[in-house]
């Protein structure tokens, strides 16, 4: 199968600046990360908090610029400065209802792109937010409302919808189960099989829930302090962990069937 | 062994306006007994949130309370705001999701800890108070109880600020112990230890405990008995294990909705549906919207609550397992 | 809330009314005089009574209404436009600008604006242009403050990148997105301009330095009254009203509004 992300050597840091000190500290949020992503594949990125593996998608996603490295996407080479043409690859916020626009109806947050990208209006451009709406398992209803009016389940829906819009190749979804509840979180999953499994579309997904990636990863690649300690086939990592992190992860599950192997 | 919690026809409604109300619990009957470990599942907006918070009476201001909550044969809704001091904090100690919006950021752990045993036990002596302060902290598995006893909240990470807030729970002694989410803010290593701390604590102390989350199986994790709410109802409350235990249709589409890291399937099973507006008092089963065996019975008639092998179930139709 | 916005608005739109439409509702001229009418009390012909020229005082308290809440509004308008511009550009450019932008405001805020504008009309004349210009020129600092400030949250805000990630138009963004979310608060402060503005406009009025004769507004009615405070109260008792209803139903409306505006209060 072909790559289409490749990633060598990343690195981004951040500063943090004190008021009452001199010292400047530095987070090594990603260091020297490198691993590649197969066509069609569902990848996951596993990690606890302040591992670093949201600032990794976000960097392969063009929201920040990494200080170092490389990533390929599609076997070219990505131009930091040009961050904003990045339409091929679409990344879903972990915080649903911040990154809709709280004053624009769900209507023309589909609407909006759709305009522009495939140059469609009046009928046409109505005809198609509902073929989008149809894609997430909304219907068409859901047009007049403002994203306050959402669930989160539908919340989430539509801002799968708004980029599938953009006809992603990969789509990089940054914990979007968390906020749900777990009934709702069972449907949202099964719409990025589906995604990945009609759509053809690359998934990477990141997450803390090792439940959720050994159901619905083909990949794992798992995160510690900046810094990959493992990945490989979701099977051979869930079923021969190599690091004694990822055992540690492993057995933490609650109600882990690890934890009697121990 | 006797009941040391008993909740009868516990119905609490929220007044959002002149008309509209949220029904959050309605006919809560709960008998817990001493020593018991008990897991109340449901999801967010389920109303098991009330149901702790109503334990000590701590409810806001526009909720309305009807039922019997006695603890130790003592009734807790007629109780005022003095006496109740006597059920918080030595009766039932609480804690809470996120440990670090309950301690107050301007104290030290130290402070905080002292204060409430100095009020409540009136104890004065300040070599007494370090003592049992740094007794807790251990207690509480901290290795570097000296350290942590000076800091203050935000030096410390997520997991010691909740192993904090378990000490001041447990500084008056109670004999129950209410967790409400304490580990959904957590990470999943981090989430272990604490779950493996309440453990230990509630053999040690002969603790009754119970556990408020979303997350089933970190409830099979901690607890015996389950009580599973929807809705604002107890729909199945048993000892349960696996979706083979579950009488209740929610109850096994829990089980089957979260994914499995025995057997990978590469499919999620899914409930149909949203969960239902708790501004509506049901007058059918509040499950049979999206229930995959409800008939046309369970769609027009509240279902009683029948015993089903050992478990109590709110179903026309239970499951047989 | 609701409460709070429906008080304000009745009482503004009812003052408003009585402006647009004084010429009908009093048959009298604002600027005639009648020497032998003067300093007349409250009466069925002249419900207000009469000042010491024999005018009638409620036909120039509507006059008056007209010039005082139209000096509001459209120096309110002047300072919105220039503030919300500057803050706009400072906010959303970021960087060495916003830097160079804001020291100016700091700069700006030194400066006592009663002072201020007492030195311009006294270098420019007192008429009610240059009234109106002066107050929008000097009191657009505050509301430059809020834009930027409201400008820099929802610049980093996750709906901004995603707008960016799925390729919207820089102007889309900048209008749909940012101007669209700060209206709130920019609404808000042009009700509390408003009552900040006939505020400063009666006091000007009052020192002689704001409207002037025979031109009536709510300041010089009441400037004209203080010489005949002992013998002739409803000369300042009725503009002192007029301004404080004015004022109070404007800042009712401004608190309602910002509640109304506030999306955590929404939520719930």
């Amino acid at each position: 199968m072909i790559k289409i992300l490749q990633v060598n050597n990343l690195k981004k840091y951040f500063s943090i600046e004190k008021i009452f000190s001199e010292k400047e500290k530095i987070v090594k949020a990603v260091d020297g990360v490198s691993f590649s992503i197969k066509k069609g594949q569902i990848a996951a990125i596993v990690g606890e908090s302040g591992s670093g593996k949201t600032t990794l998608a976000r960097c392969i996603a063009g929201i920040e610029i990494p200080d170092e490295g490389e990533i390929f996407f599609e076997g070219k080479l990505l131009d930091f400065s040009t961050k904003e043409k990045r339409r091929k690859i679409q990344y879903i916020f972990q915080d649903t209802y911040g990154s809709l626009n709280p004053r624009i109806k769900t209507g023309d947050i589909l609407a909006e792109p759709i305009r522009y990208h495939f140059n469609l209006s009046g009928e046409k451009l109505k005809e198609k937010v509902k073929e989008f709406l149809k894609k997430v398992g909304l219907n068409e209803n859901f047009i007049k409302n403002y994203p306050h009016e959402l669930s989160g389940g539908q919340r989430q829906r539509i801002v799968i919808a708004r980029a599938l819009t953009m006809e992603p190749k990969l789509l990089i979804a940054d914990e979007p189960v968390s906020n749900l509840d777990v009934s709702v979180q069972a449907q949202i999953l099964q719409l990025f099989l589906e995604l990945n499994l009609k759509d053809k579309i690359t998934i990477l997904i990141i997450t803390h829930d090792l439940r959720i990636v050994y159901n619905l990863a083909d990949y794992v690649i798992v995160m510690k302090d900046g810094k990959i300690i493992e990945s490989g086939k979701t099977d051979t990592i869930f079923l021969n962990p190599k690091s004694d992190y990822t055992k540690n992860l492993l057995c933490s599950i609650p109600n882990s069937p690890y934890k009697n192997q121990k | 062994m006797r009941n040391i919690i008993e909740i009868k026809d516990l119905c609490v409604n929220y007044k959002i306006s002149s008309n509209e109300k949220i029904y959050a619990l309605k006919n809560i009957n709960l008998n817990i007994k001493k020593g018991e470990t008990v897991a109340v599942v449901g999801e967010s907006g389920c109303g098991k949130s009330t149901l702790a918070v109503s334990m000590i009476k701590l409810l806001p201001e526009n909720a309305e309370i009807f039922g019997s909550i006695k603890i130790d044969n003592e009734e807790i809704l007629d109780k005022n705001n003095q006496q109740l001091l006597d059920i918080r904090g030595k009766k039932i100690g609480m804690i809470f999701q996120e440990p670090g919006a309950s301690l107050n950021p301007v104290f030290s752990i130290k402070e905080q800890i002292e204060e409430t045993i100095k009020i409540r036990e009136k104890i004065s002596n300040k070599d007494v108070l370090k003592n049992i302060g740094l007794n807790l902290l251990k207690e509480v598995g901290i290795k570097d109880e000296k350290r942590v006893y000076e800091s203050y909240p935000h030096q410390l990470s997520g997991g010691l600020q909740q192993r904090v807030m378990i000490a001041i729970a447990l500084s008056l002694s109670p004999e129950i112990l209410v967790a409400d989410e304490p580990t959904t803010s957590l990470d999943v290593t981090v989430q272990a230890q604490i779950i493996e701390l309440l453990k230990k604590l509630k053999i040690k102390r002969n603790l009754t405990t119970i556990l408020i989350t979303h997350d089933l199986h970190l409830a099979l994790e901690l607890c015996e008995r389950i009580v599973v709410i929807y809705a604002g109802e107890i729909v199945e409350d048993g000892f349960i294990r696996s979706a083979k235990d579950a009488h209740h249709p929610y109850t096994k589409a829990l089980f089957e909705i979260i994914p499995d890291i025995k057997k990978k399937i590469k499919k999620f099973k899914v409930i149909k549906g949203e969960f239902p507006d708790m501004k509506e008092n049901f007058k059918n089963c509040s499950f049979s919207g999206r229930c995959e065996f409800s008939k046309a019975k369970c769609r027009r008639y509240q279902p009683e609550v029948v015993r089903v092998g050992k478990n109590y179930v709110k179903c026309f139709y239970p499951l047989k397992g | 809330m609701k409460k709070m916005i429906w008080t304000g608005l009745i009482v503004l739109i009812f003052f408003i009314i009585l402006a647009i439409f004084a010429p009908f509702i009093s048959s009298y001229d604002y600027k005639t005089q009648d020497i032998s009418l003067r300093l007349q009390p409250p009466s069925l012909k002249h419900i207000f009574g009469t000042d010491e020229l024999g005018r009638d005082v409620f036909t120039r308290m509507l006059y008056g209404a007209r010039v005082s809440l139209s000096v509001g509004l459209l120096a309110v308008i002047i300072a919105t436009f220039i503030g919300v511009l500057y803050g706009a550009v400072s906010g959303y450019l970021g960087g060495v600008l916003d830097n160079i932008m804001m020291r100016i405001v700091d700069i700006i805020l030194t400066i006592p604006v009663l002072f201020l504008i007492l030195m311009l009309i006294v270098y420019l004349g007192p008429s009610i242009i240059n009234i109106i210009i002066i107050i929008g020129l000097t009191s657009w600092t505050d509301i430059a403050r809020i834009v930027r400030a409201e400008v820099l949250k929802i610049k980093n805000s996750a709906f901004i990148e995603s707008a960016k990630l799925i390729g919207l138009p820089k102007r889309v963004i900048i209008f749909k997105y940012i101007i669209l979310n700060t209206l709130g608060p920019i609404l808000v402060y042009i009700v509390f301009g408003i009552s900040g503005a006939i505020l400063i406009e009666s006091g000007l009025s009052f020192l002689g330095l704001g409207v002037q004769p025979p031109y009536p507004s709510w300041g010089n009615i009441l400037m004209s009254g203080k010489d005949y405070i002992h013998t002739a109260w409803w000369l300042i008792l009725f503009p002192g009203v007029a301004i404080f209803l004015t004022v109070f139903s404007l800042n009712l409306l401004g608190e309602g509004l910002r509640d109304l505006f506030n999306p955590k209060l929404k939520k719930e």
